[in-house]
């Protein structure tokens, strides 16, 4: 067993560390208090790799691991979570690019997505179904030389801007995925959504209306794709998973800067025991969800059936994180209700994390089933 | 032992009931509680206009003697706020009628409860507390804005923070450092009352994490007072802001409300159906909903256990401490279990997308502000350890 990094993982660590620093905090306020996305931010991002960590480099990925992903949205997180949700989504359309288009189609779209010049969406979520998504009613229909594709996504990230869009879809009555352009006639978006949490990223409904694709934009050949839509969600559980570490980072020190500068009876709020006991939880609970987040990223890279583990982490990190922030929260006192703290924007970011790629209950389903009997 | 109310008390309590049923009516689109009341001109002018019709049939001097207007009894009082909490109405100045008055009738002199009463009673002076400061909160005897007399006049100077309404109300009621020299720092503190239009006076909003507008602070800049204007004595205003551990603490104004948003929650899940199936029919919901309305039943029965001590006089402090963290906690427990089962549409700002007219993703961020407000949770844990348990006091 080794917990250490490797040196160019640490190396990497640092380098996000600093580019979150110095190039994402100034648009934090951008994103949360407008809730717009900062476009100018993509070329940089590309040029930092971070759209394209584990991909073969002949696609315009950095060749890199999921441990490095996991570190690199951590460090993003931290600063802006709403930016690591973005990059996020990039990841996880380029991953199904990876492992189900043509040879053709990988080399036409994945560099594009690495290199920032393209945005992806991801669809499954329907107004009727969420966390089910066998129950999916978006349909695909065969016609002469192309697919005819009609329904309506929900909570789709990047999609008020996406370029190409992965969507799920019910053809001959079984789950296929297909890929289309957002700028083909048929496709459109709702306004956007105005949210708790993760402001900046914009979601919105994309809209299908008899929405002609070719036939080779049917990915990975008809149905059988409920496995594809497991795997994909189980990329997204563990960047989730990695932006909450990032999320709780910022929340304990922001907590213990305002515990050793707020004065109460004479003396920084630090010294008091009540103080103590919630930076001491915070902490722990921190450290333990960080090392089940890297875990599971090494598992992933090990090429294992992570299934079960990224449901573990997803489960534990996604509700520790929202816990944490709440007692950075009350560290902060009346003080951590204001704008003038970050506090509050972690806060509300970390609430989203528990409901995305599948609820807390769908994930204690999941452990539920592969649990040794 | 009697749980049960008299048969005047149910009248009243129905009377109540039908008045604010009536006035829920005419609430503005979106109005959510306190923050809609402070935040737009039309929940400021709703809340103007509840009481204004609380205040003609006598419903905002319950309790006070009848030579100032006074109407009916503290358990009166209870009921109202039930009915109140129950449709979330305004129209009850949590500053004047909740806190001054009763302050006025217990301390002041006869000439400022007969300047100051008739207004709050007829539901036309809106008033806000201006005690907390930078550094002074939990803490508040380490306040610092000081007042300097200067012939019948004070000359006050300073900031003061987290004074909700202060943007819309029309006086001020402050604490002040008139000695600064004095032995301890709970000493030398005075209560004083003031036009917030008085020259020298500015206040800044200081945003919500939802930007919601109740939160301002306050600058006092060579503020002049008359002398006259103080309830107790100079100097003796710390005695003064501890009879408000006297007053209406029940909080069953707040149990009904959440009893009403359970309800309401209860009714979501019955009409929404995911798989087929209505949420209500989920044993992790039903669950956590039965396991919800079991604890707001015990703060309901809590509840009315501190207000019949109360009007016999026989309440102690700690008593209401315990139910004020039991009211906070459960605020925040209906709030996440809200949060939970809409899901995504539950962090939606209110849309087309957002079910309960968006309640959740406003109340997820606002369940804090109990937590905080009134002493914070830990405050009163401390007030409950050491009077209640006579543990001793540490740090």
């Amino acid at each position: 067993m080794d917990f250490n990094l490797t040196e160019q993982q640490e190396m990497f660590q640092k380098e996000v560390r600093k580019f979150a620093e110095a190039e994402i905090t100034p648009l934090v306020d951008i994103m949360d208090k407008q809730n717009n996305f900062p476009h100018e931010i993509r070329p940089k991002l590309a040029a930092m790799n971070l759209y394209g960590i584990p991909f073969d480099p002949k696609y315009g990925g950095a060749g890199s691991d999921h441990v490095s992903l996991v570190l690199a949205l951590e460090e993003i997180a931290k600063v802006a979570a709403s930016m690591a949700i973005h990059i996020q989504l990039q990841q996880v359309v380029n991953d199904r690019f990876n492992k189900l288009a043509t040879e053709e189609q990988k080399m036409e779209w994945m560099p594009q997505i690495c290199e920032g010049k393209k945005v992806g969406c991801f669809g499954f979520t329907e107004p009727d179904t969420g966390s089910n998504p066998k129950m999916i009613k978006t349909v695909a229909v065969e016609e002469d030389d192309c697919y005819v594709i009609n329904g309506t996504k929900r909570f789709i990230t990047n999609a008020p801007f996406a370029d190409v869009m992965c969507i799920f879809a019910k053809l001959e009555g079984d789950i296929s995925l297909f890929f289309a352009e957002t700028d083909r006639p048929g496709f459109s978006t709702s306004a956007k959504m105005d949210k708790l949490g993760l402001r900046g990223t914009d979601l919105s409904d994309t809209i299908f209306e008899d929405l002609r694709v070719p036939k080779d934009h049917l990915m990975g050949g008809k149905g059988g794709k409920f496995d594809a839509l497991k795997d994909a969600m189980t990329i997204g559980k563990l960047c989730l998973s990695a932006q909450c570490v990032g999320l709780m980072q910022a929340s304990l020190e922001e907590a213990i800067k305002y515990a050793m500068t707020r004065m109460h009876f004479d003396e920084p709020i630090f010294e008091l025991q009540a103080i103590h006991w919630l930076l001491a939880e915070m902490a722990s609970r921190l450290e333990a969800s960080r090392w089940l987040t890297y875990r599971a990223a090494f598992l992933k890279d090990q090429g294992m059936d992570t299934i079960k583990d990224m449901a573990i982490t997803k489960l534990f990190v996604t509700s520790t994180a929202v816990d944490v922030c709440r007692w950075g929260m009350q560290v902060h006192g009346a003080y951590g209700i204001s704008k003038e703290y970050k506090i509050e924007r972690l806060f509300r970011d970390a609430k989203m994390y528990e409901l995305l790629e599948g609820t807390s209950e769908i994930q204690r389903e999941l452990i539920v089933k592969r649990l040794p009997r | 032992m009697d749980f049960k109310l008299t048969d005047e008390h149910m009248k009243l309590r129905k009377e109540f009931f039908n008045v604010c049923a009536e006035l829920e009516k005419q609430k503005p689109s979106g109005f959510s509680g306190l923050e809609s009341v402070y935040d737009t001109d039309e929940g400021w002018d709703y809340h103007l206009h509840c009481a204004k019709e609380f205040a003609k049939r006598g419903w905002l001097a319950h309790g006070w003697p009848p030579e100032y207007g006074g109407h009916g009894t503290i358990m009166d009082k209870v009921l109202f706020s039930e009915a109140r909490g129950h449709y979330d109405l305004p129209g009850v100045d949590i500053f004047g009628v909740e806190m001054l008055a009763p302050t006025l009738l217990a301390m002041a002199s006869e000439e400022i409860k007969k300047e100051f009463l008739p207004g709050i009673a007829a539901g036309e002076t809106m008033w806000c507390e201006l005690w907390s400061e930078p550094n002074a909160g939990s803490d508040l005897a380490s306040l610092t804005a000081g007042a300097v007399r200067k012939g019948d006049e004070y000359v006050i100077n300073g900031q003061k923070i987290w004074s909700t309404g202060a943007h819309r109300a029309h006086w001020a009621f402050a604490l002040v450092r008139t000695n600064p020299q004095a032995e301890r720092k709970q000493q030398g503190i005075t209560f004083v009352l003031f036009d917030m239009k008085t020259p020298g006076v500015t206040v800044n909003p200081l945003f919500f994490m939802d930007r919601g507008h109740l939160y301002n602070e306050v600058f006092l800049d060579d503020v002049h007072v008359p002398v006259t204007n103080i309830v107790g004595e100079e100097n003796n205003g710390w005695a003064v802001t501890q009879i408000l551990a006297g007053f209406e603490r029940s909080n069953v104004g707040t149990i009904a409300w959440l009893r009403r948003q359970l309800s309401d929650l209860v009714e979501y899940c019955n009409e929404t159906k995911v798989k087929g199936s209505p949420l209500s029919r989920d044993p992790l919901i039903r669950n956590r909903i039965a396991e919800l309305a079991c604890s707001i039943e015990a703060a309901r029965t809590l509840s009315y256990k501190i207000a019949d001590a109360q009007s016999k006089n026989e309440m102690s402090a700690f008593e209401a401490s315990g139910v004020k963290v039991f009211a906070a906690e459960l605020q925040a427990r209906v709030a996440c279990l809200g949060a939970d089962i809409l899901g995504p549409y539950g962090q939606v700002k209110r849309s087309q997308w957002s079910p309960l007219d968006g309640f959740y993703e406003r109340w997820y961020q606002q369940f804090f502000v109990l937590w905080m407000a009134m002493g914070t949770n830990e405050i009163q844990r401390n007030i409950i350890a050491w009077y209640g348990l006579g543990l001793p006091r540490m740090k």
